[in-house]
């Protein structure tokens, strides 16, 4: 079921991803208009989580928007489908459609800067450490948008205070990845806020699911 | 709601109470300041600015017990529906708001004096700042919502979910290489800070937090009404 879902997904959503990776792509060479074809471990690492949080800050009040406008949650709904499979169904779809191809155009744009593979490799690592916080938080303030009168960006710019300490968090670990310091606090701290975000992300997007589809 | 408060006599003698916290707050600020201004002598490297630390120190610990206070309330609301945790909740952001509001001001003042900036990108200064634009999230998120039970539980999620931003706040200074000093209070608290200072930031500490619980009671009073 799951996966016949994500294959649905991907057929509907296939604007929104290709919109998502030509955003980070576009971004990374604007930065290279800017002659920064040198950055250090740091400016890099800074570059990429603006790019990946602004590109799914950007996507996210339109997560469901697809599905609920052609009818096909309806359709799905109506042949037994789950909150759980649905819920299953786009954390997945958010990982592979939108979360692996922006770090993918981010090492791309690290070709373009210059850099070499082992800081692309620390850099990486960061927003991978963190995808759970960062696709559950995502997904719960998509949802937030269906549940309330207001529409637009204003629940995702209401999740921003939260990405705040993991965007902190995840240009930390790459620095102390390259220092070779893996088992500073912080590493720590990121994988505690992977296990809160998540539990909690998955216990709030219940909530949120069951009241919107119910 | 207000006939829980009257019923319940516990509530009921706080209620009816209120001005004696106000009275009590009254008393022990003018005993603080008292202490501060007049019977402590100046540090030996900040010298008078010290003084600023007794007043933006209480706002500090109070913005984030107000925090973690409020997170318990919606953990107890979520969990047991008890419809009282919740107005502690609405009630208690506002409140919390406004000593992190105050922990800034004051410490961007402190700042300037001492290090120069109003401001600095510090991990210690960031996260108390996170914290006020969570606490304004909470306002702007319940006035887009319409008061239903859905939105009461909407609101204690959102709570919750800044619930980490706590620990970071207080391990910022020793996970990052921060501007801001590490914590006074500790074991070792007679280490890092003169016994003379001790008494009058408790002091000021109990004189916010009764202001703080005299606040909590009015707004609870007010919403009633």
């Amino acid at each position: 079921m799951i996966l016949k879902i994500l294959k649905h997904f991907f057929k509907i959503e296939k604007n929104l991803i290709g919109s998502a990776i030509l955003f980070s792509l576009l971004y990374g060479f604007l930065y290279s208009f800017f002659w920064l074809d040198s950055l250090s471990l740091k400016g890099f690492a800074l570059l990429t989580w603006i790019n990946i949080l602004f590109a799914l800050f950007l996507i996210s009040p339109d997560i469901y928007a697809p599905d609920l406008a052609d009818g096909s949650l309806d359709f799905l709904f109506s042949q037994k489908l789950s909150v759980l499979n649905l819920f299953c169904a786009k954390i997945i779809f958010i990982f592979l459609g939108y979360f692996i191809p922006i770090l993918g155009s981010a090492i791309l744009n690290g070709i373009f800067f210059n850099q070499d593979l082992a800081t692309i490799i620390h850099v990486i690592l960061g927003p991978l450490i963190l995808a759970p916080a960062i696709i559950l938080l995502i997904h719960t303030g998509s949802l937030l948008t269906l549940n309330s009168a207001a529409s637009g960006f204003l629940m995702p710019i209401l999740m921003i205070p939260f990405f705040i300490p993991i965007f902190i968090f995840g240009i930390s670990i790459s620095i102390k990845l390259q220092e070779n310091f893996p088992s500073s606090p912080l590493i720590l701290g990121a994988f505690g806020m992977d296990i809160f975000y998540g539990i909690l992300g998955i216990i709030f997007s219940k909530f949120l699911m069951e009241e919107h589809f119910r | 709601m207000m006939y829980f408060l009257f019923k319940n006599s516990f509530w009921k003698i706080f209620v009816e109470k209120r001005w004696i916290f106000a009275l009590f707050s009254l008393g022990l600020c003018l005993w603080g300041l008292k202490m501060v201004f007049f019977d402590i002598s100046p540090d030996y490297l900040q010298g008078d600015l010290v003084r600023i630390l007794f007043i933006h120190v209480p706002f500090a610990w109070l913005s984030m017990l107000i925090y973690a206070g409020i997170s318990v309330c919606a953990f107890i609301f979520l969990v047991f529906k008890l419809p009282l945790a919740f107005q502690f909740v609405h009630i208690g952001a506002p409140i919390g708001r406004l000593f992190t509001l105050l922990t800034i001001i004051t410490g961007s003042i402190w700042g300037k004096a001492t290090w120069g900036t109003w401001w600095a990108w510090d991990a210690r200064l960031t996260s108390v700042l996170i914290l006020f634009f969570i606490y304004l999230g909470f306002e702007v998120l319940k006035s887009s919502l319409k008061e239903t039970q859905k939105s009461q539980k909407i609101l204690s999620y959102y709570i919750l979910l800044g619930t980490f931003n706590l620990p970071i706040i207080k391990f910022s200074v020793d996970w990052w290489n921060t501007l801001h000093q590490p914590a006074t209070i500790s074991k070792d608290v007679f280490k890092h800070m003169d016994p003379s200072y001790f008494l009058p930031l408790l002091i000021m500490f109990l004189a916010f937090l009764s202001w703080a619980f005299f606040l909590l009671l009015l707004k609870l009073l007010k919403r009633e009404k």
